[in-house]
């Protein structure tokens, strides 16, 4: 089913108990964020600012529906609108659930995937004491969606609480990367997670597994024609000046190329202090891609209605280059400088201070100043942020 | 002068016997379920779903901003107003759980209650009738 059809459907369902609009649970929530950076030309990253004060970047608005079909099916939408697609309203999420017990729910649909352990909520920037959540791990949308099904189990064990995650499904849109608006195609995406918590502490591990497609081969075949005169790209292979085959491209296409994502968190709350580590590890195999390493450590302390937050955040590649393995050395050099514009200037380290103020229930100010470096250029940057997140 | 001492009485006396207001969590009269403390906290955060019989527990709560509420979210749940909504936001914008009910006063939570045998709530325990059962007080 695609994705208009599927929220043509729901649509519908939500439509279908209008005339018992009191069943109709509407709920929403939101962010403005105005922020600049301090050097815009600094290869680093500068989250999406410059230096001009910009409110569109990082703000947003959500609106949930949610009725209540009967005792054990519920349909949920929700219109998401981004400033950094000039609002464009979108049906983020769109999903039935099925309660099959008060334990266990199962989703159909489109919903968040919970790559990582906040996933689901990062754009919820109420529900947490951040500016954002740190890119390093966060550090994109496309790719937090799935169309599919997923199960839920909630249980307990003596005072220790157990939330478990199953999804499987597929993605199918457009991703954002150093070439532009790639259309990406994720298939068999299987997922697992786990959440242990018990008193002052809390555990999540996380494993997804999933087959990539991009549909970047023209432009790498392109550009390397243009890189090297004389070489030819035919039939997926590489032909030197002597018409001598030198390499096979699907060493770098991303068709069908499997990829895992491996993650762990660690939660500790005592008292008014805060402690949150999110450890990530992930690769395509056999493609240009090289295995990304990310973490971030918050800690953060409570003097009632404000909460301090210090975070430290690192990305980082492997950069074994795997995938360069031609007998020709410039062919070489061309897969190694395909993976270095990619990834190269992703790598970087960034210390923050974010402020959250809760003037009241649902209602919490945010400021914030992250430095970054960016450790391929050695460049610094600082941005500074300020705004309002809200739920209602 | 006088005018002012009597409203700083009234106002200490409104304060502390807020201050001191005992919180009851209640069910129906019917429902025989024992509950310790720390399992009635996770009740209201919605991680104990169901009672040991298998029956979904149905919570209700006291509308935000209500004194009694204010007790039983910092007695009880630990936490603010505002940490509870934020924690709130991370179930129901993920589907996690659904949109919890409020309830403006004690005695209309005692008619929610009488009329569900699943459901578990808490009021102001000078509140309580002899139509619901009290599980705990806080």
């Amino acid at each position: 089913m695609t994705l208009n059809k599927l929220t043509g459907a729901l649509l519908m369902a939500v439509a279908s108990s209008t005339a018992i609009a009191a069943d109709i649970n509407f709920s929403g929530y939101g962010t403005i964020r105005g922020g600049m950076a301090f050097d815009e030309d600094a290869q680093t990253t500068n989250f999406g600012y410059d230096e001009t004060l910009d409110f569109k970047n990082e703000s947003k608005f959500a609106i949930q529906a949610i009725t209540q079909l009967n005792k054990k099916w519920s349909a949920t939408i929700v219109m998401h609108a981004d400033g950094a697609e000039d609002f464009d309203i979108e049906a983020r999420w769109a999903y039935l659930n099925y309660q099959y017990t008060p334990e266990t729910t199962v989703t159909l649909g489109r919903f968040a995937l919970p790559y990582f352990r906040h996933s689901d909520t990062q754009d919820i920037g109420y529900s947490h004491n951040y500016s954002r959540m740190p890119t390093s791990i966060y550090d994109g949308q496309e790719f937090d969606l799935i169309e599919g099904i997923r199960i839920t189990h909630a249980t307990y064990i003596g005072d220790a609480d157990l939330t478990l995650k199953a999804s499987y499904g597929s993605f199918d849109g457009s991703a954002d990367t150093s070439l532009g608006d790639v259309d990406t195609e994720i298939t068999n995406i299987i997922q697992f997670s786990a959440e242990y918590s018990y008193e002052w502490f809390s555990f999540y591990a996380g494993v997804l597994s999933a087959d990539v497609t991009l549909d970047i081969n023209d432009q790498i075949d392109q550009q390397l024609m243009f890189t090297l005169p004389g070489y030819v790209v035919s039939n997926n292979t590489v032909y030197n000046p002597t018409n001598a085959a030198v390499y096979d491209m699907k060493e770098i296409y991303v068709e069908e190329d499997s990829t895992v994502y491996m993650t762990a968190g660690f939660t500790a709350e005592h008292e008014n202090w805060l402690f949150n580590i999110e450890y990530a590890a992930y690769d395509v195999d056999d493609t240009f891609f090289e295995e990304k390493k990310a973490f971030y450590a918050s800690i953060s302390y409570n003097f009632e209605q404000l909460t301090v937050s210090i975070v430290h955040e690192d990305a980082s590649y492997s950069f074994d280059y795997d995938h360069a393995n031609s007998a020709d050395p410039y062919v070489n050099g061309f897969a190694q400088a395909v993976t270095n514009a990619f990834f190269k200037p992703s790598e970087y380290d960034a210390q923050g201070i974010h402020l959250r103020y809760d003037a009241m229930p649902g209602v919490a100010y945010k400021f914030e100043y992250t430095h970054s470096s960016g450790d391929f250029s050695g460049d610094s940057s600082g941005i500074a942020t300020f705004g309002i997140d809200f739920v209602f | 002068m006088r005018f002012t001492k009597f409203l700083s009485t009234c106002l200490l006396v409104t304060l502390c016997s807020v201050a001191q207001a005992e919180v009851a969590v209640i069910v129906h009269k019917d429902n025989s379920v024992e509950l310790s403390k720390g399992k009635i906290k996770r009740v209201f955060m919605k991680k104990i779903k169901s009672f040991e019989n298998g029956n979904e527990i149905h919570v209700v709560s006291l509308k935000e901003g209500h004194p009694i509420s204010t007790e039983f979210n910092t007695r009880v749940l630990k936490k603010t107003a505002s940490k509870l909504k934020s924690y709130w936001s991370k179930l129901t914008f993920t589907g996690q759980a659904k949109p919890m009910e409020y309830i403006d006063t004690s005695e209309e939570m005692i008619s929610k209650v009488k009329a569900d045998p699943n459901m578990i709530a808490y009021i102001d325990a000078n509140k309580v009738t002899d139509e619901v059962r009290v599980l705990a007080t806080f």
